[in-house]
């Protein structure tokens, strides 16, 4: 009987600590940075939806506002979008994936645009997207 | 003995199954707790920004989607829309103050604060503004910032510190006194100097108005929409789509509480019928010195129904916890999508409290009912026979 408690204890703990842990909690949201992008300065890591990839570059991508995104329900509209060169190995991330670029501002053949070194996907908002507004 | 000594001893008989059925009508119930706690204290928030707003209409671009009309409530930076020539014609109707507001971003350290640009003595006069250290813009065009109280707090910023605005170095001569809104959380510069340094060209992003008359508010609305092509909106407008809005997803958010809590129900009906079971014996020797059906009835219920308030009482306390833990998470995260800027934080309300008490014991008084029946409906030669 005496290990229930502490059972307790240590399950109370475990949903909390997986409850607390978000490692994305500190990424920056497209529409922090995009107008004073250079006032960002070392690795950022910024978090936002993947609409479109350079026809001539793959490796390039652009990257919406989540917020804006999931509110207005479309790719397409005529927003602001951050441009981003992906360096590091491996898949490359899919339209729609919500994804966290990390990397910096970066002197490229494209000019200034941020190098992303790696990518962390959360999700794909597609079907989100396809299902339409609920109201 | 009386029925309630009867009742928890019977509970406290198998300690661990007590312990782990009351753990999850707690669980269901303080989920349900932390997200009516913190959708009631978004929804204050909305009502304090929309309060502090202190405007009655709100002038925008006619193609902003919502997502905009919540950033001008929750204080996000916007897209720069509408031509300054509106502010001018809107200005000029009669019974209408009218400022407005340029918002961009840059960063602090590293973090991101907003940028407004603003008409500095119209704003200081219709927010109504103090000065809490240093001396305000002195000219329309002055090269300097006035800070919010938090930026300057959370920042550590002080009179002369220097900051950098697209590249451009803006001493501070001014820190307004708190204001409990969101004008504490901006960085302020005169409207010219904004467009100037962001080379956004004669351009504003909305404009706040107040009336004379609040009595006559359609034929000032008529009065601007016969001016210029904007969309007018009421703050009671205005807060209502956003709080219609808000409602939807705190209503799916409490439907994802409202599984883990049926699936408590279940948990404790399960462990009602395993009770049954296990004190067949019990009940066939009750009955069979007078005890009534009735009387199993109640016993049964009177179980049920103290998981449900046990559960209620541990998972309120609990879920106001989780909800004062969630709060600054929240703040930054997916859930809060239509929340971005209006920080919850968690709230004490004693009507949360009691609806949920009451809510945990129905559900689980509902839960215990069939249980009981089966119990009830045993005869004395039923229950003495069970081996």
């Amino acid at each position: 009987m005496k290990k229930i408690p502490l059972f307790f204890v240590l399950f109370i703990m475990t949903v909390l600590i997986a409850g607390c842990s978000d490692d994305n909690a500190n990424a920056l949201a497209v529409r922090d940075i995009q107008s004073d992008p250079f006032a960002f300065t070392g690795e950022l890591r910024v978090n936002g939806i993947i609409t479109d990839f350079f026809e001539h570059d793959t490796r390039i991508f652009n990257l919406k506002d989540t917020a804006e995104t999931l509110v207005c329900l479309s790719l397409v509209c005529d927003s602001f979008r951050l441009p981003v060169i992906y360096v590091g190995g491996g898949d490359i991330p899919q339209i729609a994936d919500e994804v966290d670029v990390i990397g910096q501002w970066s002197d490229t053949e494209y000019g200034v645009i941020f190098e992303a070194t790696s990518f962390e996907v959360r999700r794909n908002i597609m079907r989100i997207i396809e299902r339409g507004p609920n109201r | 003995m009386n029925i309630f000594n009867l009742v928890s001893k019977n509970l406290l008989r198998r300690k661990g199954r007590f312990v782990f059925t009351l753990l999850g009508i707690t669980i269901g119930m303080a989920a349900f707790v932390a997200l009516l706690s913190l959708g009631s204290s978004m929804q204050r928030e909305l009502r304090a920004q929309a309060g502090m707003l202190d405007a009655n209409l709100v002038i925008t671009p006619t193609n902003w989607c919502a997502f905009d009309q919540i950033s001008i409530l929750t204080g996000e930076a916007l897209p720069e829309s509408l031509h300054y020539d509106v502010m001018e014609r809107i200005s000029s109707i009669y019974g209408i103050t009218a400022v407005p507001y340029l918002t961009q971003r840059t960063a602090i350290q590293n973090l991101p604060v907003m940028v407004t640009g603003i008409y500095p003595n119209e704003m200081k006069d219709f927010r109504r503004w103090e000065i809490a250290q240093g001396v305000y813009f002195a000219a329309d065009n002055e090269r300097a910032v006035v800070l919010g109280s938090s930026i300057a707090n959370n920042f550590d910023l002080n009179l002369g510190d220097v900051l950098t605005i697209r590249g451009e170095p803006f001493p501070v001569i001014a820190v307004l006194s708190p204001t409990g809104s969101n004008d504490d959380t901006s960085v302020y510069l005169p409207l010219t100097v904004v467009q100037e340094i962001y080379e956004i060209g004669p351009y504003i992003s909305f404009i706040v108005a107040r009336v004379s008359d609040i009595t006559n508010m359609d034929s000032y609305i008529a009065a601007i929409v016969d001016v210029v092509n904007v969309s007018v909106t009421s703050d009671e407008q205005l807060l209502s789509t956003v709080l219609t809005m808000l409602g939807s997803v705190n209503a799916t958010l409490q439907l994802i509480a409202g599984v883990a809590l049926i699936s408590a129900a279940f948990g404790i009906a399960n462990t009602m019928m395993a009770a049954i079971y296990e004190r067949r014996r019990e009940i066939g020797i009750l009955r069979a010195i007078g005890g009534k059906s009735s009387a199993i009835f109640k016993i049964f219920l009177l179980e049920s129904g103290l998981y449900g308030l046990l559960g209620g009482i541990i998972g309120v306390v609990v879920g106001f916890v989780a909800s004062i833990v969630a709060a600054p998470i929240i703040a930054q995260s997916g859930i809060s999508v239509l929340m971005k800027g209006a920080t919850p934080t968690a709230s004490f309300d004693v009507s949360i409290v009691i609806t949920a008490i009451l809510f945990s014991i129905v559900i689980s008084v509902v839960s215990g009912l069939y249980p009981a029946l089966k119990a009830a409906k045993l005869t004395p030669v039923e229950a003495i026979s069970y081996d």
